[in-house]
């Protein structure tokens, strides 16, 4: 892609237009989270429970003591024992955010059917400080991808059926990648909010921080990427 | 901030931004916004410093540090 250089009087005038733009998408932005809380709320009955390094708890108890409760659902499981890349690269992003998150009446929470003792392995590798659970045998990542009997059938339930979701393979039992929102009212657990696939790309800020470097996310340059944090220099060293 | 490029040793600057046009790089406000309530709401009225853009027209020129 070819560029022009540009004097400074020439950059302000297209980065002035640009902001324009930019405002656009941070009010649609801010429109688009107030609709997010507009959603129904759904009752969650089911007796889900978690195993996490304070013992094992119900979903209600997953709010420890807060209102609202995220789940990042972390593909890490039987079909993914090393961990997956991409989870593995989004959540270096979200790492540190929950001390923010707590204080704000979040509880934000990694949630993966591995057990307890490899998540905390590879939280440790990782140098992770965010808290893991594992919803090990439970329905509980199967149940917030599926959403009706026909998806479990057919596997159309991840990401609400869209066709570019079609790499998870909901049928054979693949983890999945996606957010889950909770609201607990009156010791009720509400379901309030899911997203997949690129609806979780906000969520990682070094996307964010590509599309303002000068070459972008360049995407399909054929070097392997991302890897671990901790296995760049090994790559680097082995061409 | 602020994005830069070097090629053939000539840095050329390309991209800055500054307010809420960093709001995207705090992923914190990212997962705010999925949250089930308005994570502008409970701090509001607190002090002048937690008053958050959203609830503000003008909110774009707030420095982001000045949110938090």
């Amino acid at each position: 892609m070819n560029h022009t250089v540009g004097t400074r009087e020439e950059w302000l005038v297209a980065r002035k237009q640009l902001l324009e733009r930019e405002k656009e998408l941070t009010r649609l932005s801010d429109e688009l989270a107030e609709e997010r809380r507009q959603l129904p709320r759904v009752r969650i009955d089911k007796p889900y429970t978690f195993e996490t390094n304070e013992g094992t708890k119900t979903l209600a108890e997953l709010f420890d003591g807060r209102s609202q409760l995220i789940v990042y659902h972390f593909m890490h499981g039987p079909n993914t024992p090393e961990g997956c890349l991409g989870c593995t690269f989004a959540t270096d992003s979200f790492n540190g955010s929950e001390a923010h998150l707590n204080a704000h009446d979040v509880t934000f929470v990694l949630a993966s059917r591995s057990p307890l003792e490899t998540l905390n392995a590879y939280k440790r590798r990782m140098e992770w400080s965010i808290p893991w659970v594992s919803s090990g045998a439970t329905d509980f990542n199967r149940d917030f991808s599926a959403w009706t009997e026909e998806d479990r059938r057919n596997g159309t339930g991840w990401n609400f059926g869209s066709p570019s979701g079609a790499w998870v393979d909901v049928v054979n039992d693949q983890e999945l990648m996606a957010l889950s929102a909770f609201v607990l009212e009156e010791s009720v657990v509400y379901h309030t909010y899911s997203c997949y696939d690129r609806g979780t790309d906000a969520l990682n800020s070094t996307w964010a921080l590509l599309d303002r470097a000068p070459k972008g996310r360049a995407e399909g340059a054929g070097r392997e990427w991302p890897l671990r944090h901790d296995e760049y220099a090994h790559a680097e060293a082995t061409p | 901030m602020s994005a830069f490029v070097s090629e053939d040793n000539v840095v050329d600057h390309t991209y800055s931004a500054y307010a809420r046009g960093v709001d995207g790089l705090w992923g914190m406000f990212q997962w705010l916004d999925r949250a089930p309530w308005d994570a502008t709401k409970r701090a509001a009225g607190t002090d002048c410093t937690t008053s958050t853009t959203t609830k503000r027209p003008e909110g774009d020129d707030i420095p982001a540090l000045a949110r938090s």
